[in-house]
C-alpha cells in the first residue's frame, strides 16, 4: 500500500498511519466503524477522482483489498 | 468555548453525519453542541414519551429531520398519483396532521424550538411530464403539504420550518443524493453536502444563542462602487443598471433589504469627505443615501480606530460588527487589531459580491419587532438628536431641550415579545443580564408574585419604542428587582432614574416598604455598577461578581425634572395581591 492512500485512511480516520496494516479490518481498527468507512470512501472517490460500485465500497475482507480495488480502477 | 447548546435531532433516517457536522459548525462559533441522536425511526415513541432520552436531553433546539420518501412512499408511486383528487387532498392532509400533532406533543411537553424540515420536490415523478396533468401530481402534493406546513407554523413561536427544497434545489437533488450511501447506511444526504446543512442549521442557533450581529460597516471605494472617488470622481467610478457597474448596483440592493430588517448601516472609508459625499448625495444609481448610514467615519484615521468609534457611537460592542472591505491590507489590519469583530472574505470578482452579503449567516433574527423594523428610524433620529447637542453649551440645557417622555406600561400581549427580546439582547445596561424567553415572561406576566413592566420612551425627535424593562418579585411588604435594563440606544438621558421612581412610587403606593436589589457583573455592564447607589439604595452585601441593594422604608430615588413619566393603560396586575 502506498504512502498516499495510508494517509488518507489515517486522517480520515484521525488515526496515526503506523496503525494501519494490509490486513486491517474494521474489528481491529475500533475508528474504522460503519459511518467512517463512508467517508473513506468518499474521500477516496474525492482524491482519486474515481467511483466505486456499491459492491466494491462494501464487499472487501480487508484494507489491502480495499488497496486493491482502487489500483485496478485506477489502471 | 464561550456558550453551549442541547439539540436533538429526530429523523427517520440515519443523522448521525448531521450530527457530527452540525457538533463542528458550532464548534466554529465556539458553541459547545450536545446533540442528542435519536435512535433511528423510533421519534414517534420518543416524542409520545415525556420520560423518553429524547426529553430528558433537555433540548433548546429540535430538529425534526423527516424524509418525505420515508414518511409517505406511496406517494412516489404510479398508482396513487392515479388517484382521485379528494383521495390525494386528504393524503397531504393527513400527513400535515400527523405532523401538526408531533409538535404540537414536543410543545407539550418541552420549552425547546422545534425547526421541521419541510420536504423536498423531486425531480423526478412516475407520470414523468404527465405528473401535473393528473393534478395534483406527486409535486403538486409535496408543494401543498410544504404551503400548508409553512402557513400552520407561520403565528407559532415555537416552531420554524426549515425550507428543507428550497437547500435541494439550491445544492441540487442530484448532487445530494447518494444512492450508495443511502442503501447502505439510510443516510439521505451525501456527505459532502452535510456540512453545507450544517450551516443552515447554524441560521437558527446562532440567534438562539444571541450571536446574531447588529450593524454592517462598508468601505466605499470598490466595495459599493468600483474605482477611488478621489481619482475617477462622480462620472468615473463604476456604479449603474446596465453594465459591470450593474454589480455595484445589485450590492447595494442587497445592503438595503438587510437595512429594513433592521441591520444597522455605517460607513468605514479612507477618502476626502468631499469626494466621497458628492458621490453619497449625487451619484443617481446610489441607492445607499447618507440617511441609511447612522454612522460615517470618512476619514484618514486607521480603520480599527473608526470602527471602535462607530461602536461607541451607535453603544454596541464591537463583536456586534461585520465589516466588509475590498482591501485585503484593511481587513488582516482590523482582524488583527479587532479579533472579535467579524471581517467577511470579500471575493477579488466584484460579481460575487451580492451572493457574499447573501451567504452570510449572522444577520437571522428569530423573530422582528416592530422595533427591529423601525431601528434605522430610530437611529437617524438619535444621529438627528447627536447633532442637535452640538448646539446647546450645557447637557442640561440639551437634555430638557428633548422634552423626553417616559411611558411606563405593564405587560401586556403586545408587549411581552419586545420585553423577552430586550431581556435577550441588552448588555450594556443590564442590572443582572437574566435572559428570559417569551414563554417564562408570559409565566411572570401571569404569576401573582411578579410585575413586568416596560417603558417606551418619546422625545422631540421621535418614538424609540419599548426600550426598557423592569421586573419585579414581590415578597410580602418587600419587592425584589429580579431585571431591570435599559436598551443602550436611550443610555446617557437619564431615563433608567426616571423610570427607577415610578417603580418605587408604584410599589410604596401599594404598601410595599422595603425594595431589594441586586447588581450582578458581567464583562459588559459595568457601567451599571453604581446606578442603584446613584438612585439612593445602600449596599447590603458585596463580593466579587454581585452587590445587593436594599431601599429604606423611608427613602424614595428622586425623579428627573425635565423627564415626564406617565403610566400608560390600567395597573391590573398591581392589585391582585392585595
Amino acid at each position: 500500500m502506498d504512502e498516499k492512500f495510508v494517509n488518507l485512511i489515517a486522517s480520515t480516520l484521525e488515526i496515526p498511519a503506523d496503525d494501519l496494516k494490509y490486513d486491517s479490518t474494521t474489528e481491529t481498527v475500533p475508528q474504522w466503524t460503519s459511518l467512517s468507512h463512508w467517508e473513506i470512501i468518499e474521500a477516496l472517490e474525492a482524491q482519486y477522482g474515481i467511483e466505486f460500485t456499491m459492491d466494491e465500497a462494501t464487499e472487501f475482507k480487508n484494507l489491502g483489498e480495499l488497496y486493491e480495488i482502487l489500483q485496478r480502477k485506477l489502471s | 468555548m464561550d456558550d453551549s447548546i442541547n439539540i436533538a435531532i429526530l429523523g427517520n433516517c440515519t443523522t448521525d453525519y448531521i450530527t457530527k457536522a452540525l457538533v463542528q459548525a458550532c464548534g466554529n462559533y465556539h458553541i459547545a453542541a450536545e446533540i442528542y441522536n435519536c435512535p433511528y425511526r423510533q421519534y414517534n415513541q420518543e416524542i409520545i414519551n415525556p420520560g423518553s432520552g429524547f426529553y430528558k436531553s433537555a433540548p433548546e433546539l429540535t430538529i425534526l429531520f423527516l424524509e418525505g420518501k420515508n414518511l409517505f412512499p406511496e406517494w412516489f408511486e404510479f398508482k396513487t398519483i392515479m388517484n382521485s383528487r379528494e383521495q390525494k387532498l386528504s393524503s397531504v392532509q393527513s400527513i400535515l396532521e400527523s405532523l401538526i400533532s408531533l409538535a404540537e406533543e414536543i410543545h407539550k411537553n418541552s420549552g425547546t424550538k422545534i425547526l421541521v424540515n419541510n420536504f423536498k420536490i423531486p425531480h423526478f415523478s412516475p407520470l414523468g411530464i404527465l405528473d401535473n396533468k393528473y393534478f395534483p401530481g406527486l409535486r403538486d402534493m409535496i408543494s401543498l403539504l410544504n404551503y400548508q406546513l409553512s402557513e400552520w407554523a407561520a403565528d407559532k413561536d415555537y416552531v420554524y420550518i426549515f425550507d428543507y427544497h428550497a437547500f435541494s434545489a439550491y445544492y441540487g437533488e442530484a448532487n445530494l443524493e447518494d444512492a450508495k450511501m443511502l442503501y447502505m447506511t439510510k443516510t439521505t444526504i451525501s456527505l459532502k453536502y452535510t456540512t453545507a446543512l450544517a450551516r443552515e442549521y447554524m441560521k437558527y442557533i446562532l440567534p438562539l444563542k444571541y450571536r446574531a450581529k447588529k450593524c454592517l460597516v462598508l468601505d466605499l471605494d470598490n466595495t459599493l462602487w468600483g474605482g477611488i472617488a478621489g481619482e475617477d470622481g462622480i462620472s468615473g467610478v463604476k456604479l449603474d443598471i446596465t453594465d459591470s457597474g450593474r454589480s455595484f448596483y445589485d450590492f447595494q440592493k442587497e445592503i438595503l433589504n438587510l437595512y429594513y430588517k433592521g441591520v444597522i448601516l455605517a460607513i468605514n472609508s479612507k477618502n476626502n469627505v468631499e469626494d466621497a459625499m458628492n458621490i453619497i448625495e449625487n451619484h443617481p444609481h446610489m441607492l445607499l443615501k447618507k440617511e441609511y448610514f447612522s454612522v460615517m467615519k470618512i476619514n484618514w484615521q486607521d480603520k480599527a480606530k473608526n470602527l471602535t468609534e462607530i461602536a461607541e457611537e451607535l453603544n454596541i460592542s464591537t463583536d456586534s460588527i461585520i465589516f466588509f472591505d475590498d482591501s485585503i491590507v484593511e481587513r488582516e489590519l482590523v482582524k488583527s487589531l479587532l479579533p472579535e469583530v467579524m471581517v467577511v472574505d470579500v471575493p477579488v470578482d466584484t460579481s460575487k459580491y451580492s451572493d457574499t452579503i447573501r451567504n452570510l449567516i449572522e444577520f437571522e433574527y428569530l423573530k422582528l419587532t416592530a422595533e427591529d423594523l423601525s431601528r434605522n428610524v430610530m437611529y437617524t433620529a438619535n444621529k438627528k438628536r447627536d447633532e442637535a447637542q452640538k448646539k446647546f453649551s450645557t447637557v442640561e440645557e440639551y437634555l430638557n431641550s428633548l422634552q423626553t417622555k417616559v411611558i411606563l406600561e405593564f405587560s401586556n400581549d403586545f408587549t411581552i415579545p419586545r420585553i423577552a427580546q430586550l431581556t435577550q439582547k441588552t448588555n450594556q445596561f443590564n442590572l443582572t443580564t437574566k435572559r428570559y424567553t417569551q414563554e417564562e415572561i408570559t409565566r411572570f406576566h401571569q404569576s401573582p408574585d411578579y410585575i413586568v413592566a416596560s417603558v417606551q420612551v418619546t422625545d422631540i425627535y421621535g418614538d424609540n419604542g419599548i426600550t426598557g424593562v423592569c421586573i419585579v418579585k414581590l415578597e410580602g411588604d418587600s419587592a425584589f428587582i429580579d431585571t431591570f435594563l435599559l436598551s443602550c440606544r436611550i443610555m446617557g438621558r437619564d431615563v433608567e432614574f426616571a423610570f427607577l421612581s415610578k417603580v418605587v412610587e408604584l410599589l410604596r403606593a401599594q404598601g410595599v416598604k422595603t425594595v431589594d436589589a441586586l447588581y450582578r457583573k458581567t464583562e459588559r455592564n459595568q457601567t451599571t455598577a453604581d446606578f442603584y447607589m446613584k438612585a439612593g439604595f445602600s449596599v447590603v452585601s458585596a463580593n466579587e461578581s454581585e452587590t445587593s441593594y436594599r431601599l429604606d422604608e423611608s427613602a424614595q430615588p428622586g425623579g428627573i425634572e425635565q423627564i415626564e413619566t406617565i403610566v400608560k393603560g390600567e395597573i391590573p396586575l398591581w392589585t391582585k395581591n392585595s
